[in-house]
């Protein structure tokens, strides 16, 4: 369709973008967090006496403050079920903690201050006291001991049976081969370019404007209505330009209901932005799980059935977001007949910060579980690994297909798309170049992942997207969607989309997104859905412009409304071709106001499913166990390739993610519960220079749920990363004889494999 | 950040007289860890005396030494014709610390002076012999680095230069941490034509340290295969969530045998 660049990136490479940042007024106040420096222990005393007096301190505040005013607790979002009949504790987050404290960086304070520097004084002379707990309760602990909620003595959130346990062992017994592996994913977190910051200004009248960055202005003002009982009218909620979210940016934080709360009761503007070192510890975390996988085969190398047992290690207080891997949990199926599938899940509780969806969400994790077991199947049984998934690929003509767990693709060429995999990445001549590294004392592995993932969902759930299109009485148009761009692109996209239907060059749309002034109700950004339904709805809405455009045509040019012809920007009355209307004289002869005003919306029936095959080349030095990237191919089927350079955007920056935590992100606690990974000295985030050059290739297979066929890109990326990189690690390590590695594959842990070193 | 006052003297004389004032005075010299340090209100000054204007910026060929001025950043010694001529493994050195912001802004003398057991030039410093030289003294480089972020500095003493021999053959090799690019391990090995001399950073629990196995095998022959039956002892290296006291360990003779290879062929 189009393969212009993007038209935000001018603006936001050259310094000229706008975040929350560049909005805030000078009248605002700075607001600055007292938070909990140990993990675990009770609150003594939290004395302000001296700090309220310093010079610049406008207010603090403390959980009894705010309990005065009846608001003391996040909303609970969470659903948490026991399917092992275990007792249901829901533990309460509080906005600030008073009690006890349950993981590091827990807000106790909140200063309120001219500036910054008055407000960190005012932090300093705060006396706070505790009693420290000996040690933090982790995952992986006894929990006998000691767990992080008393009234939840086995420390389980939530216990999920999914599937038929009794069909998979059935069908493990009569299994020619039995292959169980383990599984790690390790804590990480987003890393947002931009942390994460609240602005609120509150107006005499009562009504407060909240501006941040978030991914999804509406479902905050919704959460913001329901945590301090407000109508609409009493919150607008404005994303400026955002600086990256991933997931983490989806909810509404424990600083943030502290601000609208603090701006409510003052009448003041206040503004709270996180320092990175405040991101690592207050920002939600994500997957940490481990378990382990085990595939069924026959003696021909079919499947017979994959289950995984989870644990989930969700930090010290749940939500909705807390489950995540359940949503996702169909992608274990991968693109495989397979005729039983099964997971149990346990979520459990840790004295660390909650996780939250994180970039595939799930996704990357079932991919990985899946992928892992062929690799693993393929060297037991000495098949190759390419030959072992092409056994046992759903066919293009089984499609519809349903899994045997939730999920039910509608469309994808499997096969295909692994042969142009190793077609591009020379598959078949991989041992030449392991030869050739083996001179230079370089060990090669390639890995392979297909991966498939759920887009447009959550799955089992149909929900409406809207977008806005306005024509002014100036004959402007604008496009003002439900999706949100936190910088996918959708600013380039979204004209491109509307022009396409209204036959006009897009430079002729306007883009606005991100106030919830604007619109009801929006899903932001999240589940790789922004194109295939936000683009859906700004369709819907272009064809309503169109239709109330022959309306006005037909009145004006006296004719049927059937007579009315609409082509590139004119309404033609088709009977006397030269009386026409352009859009501006369309608009300056509407009976409304300020022009036309129409809501478009979608609704997808079904989620889609887009797929594909990572092809990932590495080599390692022998001597150091460092890991070199050579070579990464992706074949991607997201449907229709609607826009060529925000796809190769989304799908690069997703296999970065992917392979940066297969090869060092990792958020460490030790065992008090401090966090040791807290800053860019510990915490490894890799740089342009650690990548090789990335061949990515869309293979389209068009989904019928939408009218583009797009079935979403946000997030394949990602998912098919994680599993091909340590796929090529593992690969490497086994040709040497040597057991897997554990995620994140650093260097030292690598050469401790290649040494045998315990 | 506390609110400090930012001198600016005009003379050596003048800082070193600044900074005997009081206990809270510090000198910065490119601040690339003083900054983020204050940053975080982890340190308290009154007055931070910059020496920019003290003319602590040359690089000069002085009785056969290379000197190199302490306030002559990283990029300008990794740039320097002189320094490439005389000294081409301290200019390599130099080109790998950090960043590009880094090395624009981060000096010689207060990598030093900081004495970071992860920081690159003390390694080139010690293996090279290299002296110190300050307002009060010339200090030798076996005397100068004492403990982690401690050395022989008084504290109303500041590096005014370093002079550094000419090894007949020299190189340095890094493994970097993946996630701070500092030195999880550093090896400057140095041949002059009386000895041989190996030194290690990123690893030592104390610091830069020589390494006298390595220079004992060496010396016998400079060439990395007489390092093929060495084995480092753990004791006493760091461990911590990057690598382990062994794998570093094993890194200080692997990279050893590259900094010989390297040499060689430059």
């Amino acid at each position: 369709m189009l393969t212009m660049a993007r038209l935000e990136d001018h603006r936001l490479i050259t310094g000229k973008g706008k975040f929350t940042a560049n909005t805030k007024p000078s009248k605002a106040l700075v607001v600055k967090f007292l938070r909990t420096p140990i993990a675990r222990g009770n609150i003594l005393s939290i004395d302000i006496s001296t700090a309220k007096t310093l010079p610049g301190v406008v207010c603090i505040f403390t959980a009894e403050d705010m309990a005065s005013d009846g608001i003391t607790h996040m909303l609970d979002t969470s659903n948490p079920a026991r399917d092992d009949g275990g007792t249901i504790v829901k533990p309460r987050r509080p906005i600030l903690n008073s009690y006890e404290i349950k993981h590091l960086g827990e807000p106790v304070a909140m200063v309120i201050a001219e500036t910054t520097e008055q407000a960190d004084d005012a932090i300093e002379a705060i006396n706070f006291n505790y009693n420290d707990s000996d040690s933090a309760f982790l995952s992986g602990k006894d929990i006998d001991s000691q767990p992080v909620w008393p009234e939840a003595h086995d420390n389980c959130a939530s216990y999920h049976n999914v599937g038929d346990f009794s069909e998979v062992e059935k069908a493990e017994k009569i299994s020619a081969y039995l292959i169980t592996v383990p599984i790690h994913i390790s804590r990480i977190t987003a890393v947002a370019m931009e942390p994460r910051i609240a602005l609120c200004e509150t107006t005499k009248k009562g009504k407060s404007i909240f501006t941040t960055s978030t991914q999804n202005p509406f479902a905050l003002r919704a959460e913001i209505m329901q945590t301090f009982s407000l109508e609409t009218t009493d919150i607008q909620v404005i994303a400026p330009d955002v600086g990256g979210s991933f997931g983490m940016k989806g909810t509404l934080y424990r600083e943030d209901a502290a601000i609208i709360w603090a701006s409510r009761k003052l009448k003041r503007t206040l503004c709270w932005s996180a320092s990175r070192s405040e991101a690592f510890i207050s920002d939600e975390h994500a997957r940490a799980m481990h378990g382990q996988a085990r595939l069924g085969l026959d003696s021909k190398g079919k499947f017979t059935s994959f289950s995984v047992s989870l644990d989930i290690d969700i930090g010290a207080y749940i939500s909705k977001r807390s489950f995540s891997m359940l949503n996702n949990l169909g992608g274990i199926a991968g693109q495989y007949v397979i005729p039983c599938l099964a997971a149990e899940l346990r979520f459990s509780y840790s004295n660390t910060m909650p996780i939250s969806p994180y970039r595939g969400a799930g996704r990357p994790e079932a991919t990985f579980m899946i992928e892992s077991a062929i690799d693993q199947a393929a060297r037991v049984i000495g098949i190759d690994r390419a030959e072992l998934r092409a056994r046992n690929f759903i066919k293009p003509n089984m499609m519809p297909y349903q899994t045997s767990l939730m999920f039910n693709y509608d469309s994808g060429d499997f096969p295909a798309i692994l042969e142009e995999a190793l077609l591009l990445s020379d598959y078949h001549n991989f041992d030449k170049r392991r030869i050739e590294s083996q001179k230079r004392g370089r060990i090669r592995g390639i890995g392979i992942a297909t991966h498939i993932e759920v887009a447009g969902g959550p799955f089992g759930m149909r929900i409406k997207e809207l977008a806005r299109i306005k024509l002014s009485k100036q004959g402007n148009i604008t496009i003002a969607p439900g999706s949100m761009s936190v910088g996918q692109g959708l600013e380039t996209s979204f004209p491109a989309i509307v022009a396409d239907v209204l036959n006009i060059n897009a430079d002729m749309v306007h883009y606005v997104q991100g106030d919830t002034d604007y619109l009801p109700s929006g899903r932001g950004s999240g589940g790789s859905s922004a194109t295939i339904t936000g683009g859906s709805a700004a369709i819907n809405a272009s064809e309503k412009l169109i239709k109330a455009g022959n309306e006005i045509a037909a009145d004006v040019l006296k004719c049927d409304i059937s007579n009315i012809h609409y082509e590139k920007g004119n309404f033609y009355n088709q009977n006397n071709p030269n009386s026409s209307l352009d859009w501006s004289e369309i608009a300056q002869y509407s009976n409304q106001p300020d022009g036309i005003d129409i809501l478009g919306e979608f609704t997808p029936s079904a989620p889609t499913y887009p797929n594909g095959c990572h092809i990932c080349e590495v080599e390692i030095d022998r001597s150091t166990g460092k890991c070199f990237l050579q070579d990464y191919v992706a074949v991607e089927d997201v449907g229709t390739a609607l826009f060529p350079i925000l796809i190769e955007g989304q799908i690069l920056g997703g296999i970065v993610q992917g392979i940066s935590q297969a090869l060092g992100e990792s958020l460490i606690y030790d065992e008090t519960g401090q966090l040791s990974t807290g800053s860019f000295m510990d915490y490894q985030m890799p740089i342009a220079s650690d990548f090789p050059k990335f061949r990515i290739k869309t293979y389209p297979v068009k989904t019928k749920i939408n009218p583009l066929g797009a079935k979403g890109v946000g997030e394949s990326g990602t998912v098919g990363a994680l599993a091909a990189t340590l796929s090529a690690i593992q690969d490497a390590l086994k040709s040497e004889g040597s057991d897997a590695v554990e995620m994140p594959a650093t260097p030292n842990r690598i050469w401790k494999k290649l040494n045998n070193v315990k | 950040m506390y609110s400090f006052n930012y001198l600016k003297p005009g003379s050596i004389k003048e800082a070193e007289s600044l900074l005997s004032e009081s206990d809270d005075n510090k000198v910065i010299s490119g601040g690339m860890t003083l900054l983020p340090t204050l940053k975080q209100r982890l340190a308290r000054i009154d007055n931070l005396i910059g020496l920019e204007k003290c003319g602590l910026d040359k690089i000069i060929l002085r009785e056969g030494l290379l000197n190199i001025g302490a306030m002559v950043t990283h990029f300008d010694v990794s740039n320097s014709a002189l320094v490439k001529t005389e000294n081409p493994a301290i200019a390599q050195l130099a080109s790998h610390i950090g960043d590009r912001q880094v090395r624009n802004r981060g000096t010689i003398g207060g990598s030093l002076a900081n004495n970071d057991p992860s920081a690159c030039y003390p390694a080139a410093i010690l293996a090279m012999s290299g002296t110190i030289h300050t307002t009060k003294r010339d200090i030798k480089a076996e005397n100068f680095f004492v403990d982690l972020f401690e050395t022989a500095l008084e504290e109303d003493e500041i590096i005014t230069s370093v002079s550094l021999p000419k090894p007949e053959r020299a190189a340095y090799e890094k493994f970097p941490n993946p996630a701070s690019r500092y030195a999880i391990v550093g090896i400057f090995v140095a041949k002059f034509d009386s000895e041989v001399r190996v030194a290690v950073t990123g690893a030592g629990e104390e610091g830069v340290f020589r390494c006298q196995q390595i220079e004992t095998a060496l010396s016998a022959k400079f060439l990395p295969e007489s390092l093929s039956e060495i084995n480092i002892s753990a004791d006493g290296l760091m461990s911590d969530i990057h690598a382990e006291a062994d794998y570093r360990a094993h890194l200080i003779v692997e990279l050893a045998k590259r900094a010989v290879a390297k040499s060689i062929a430059r």
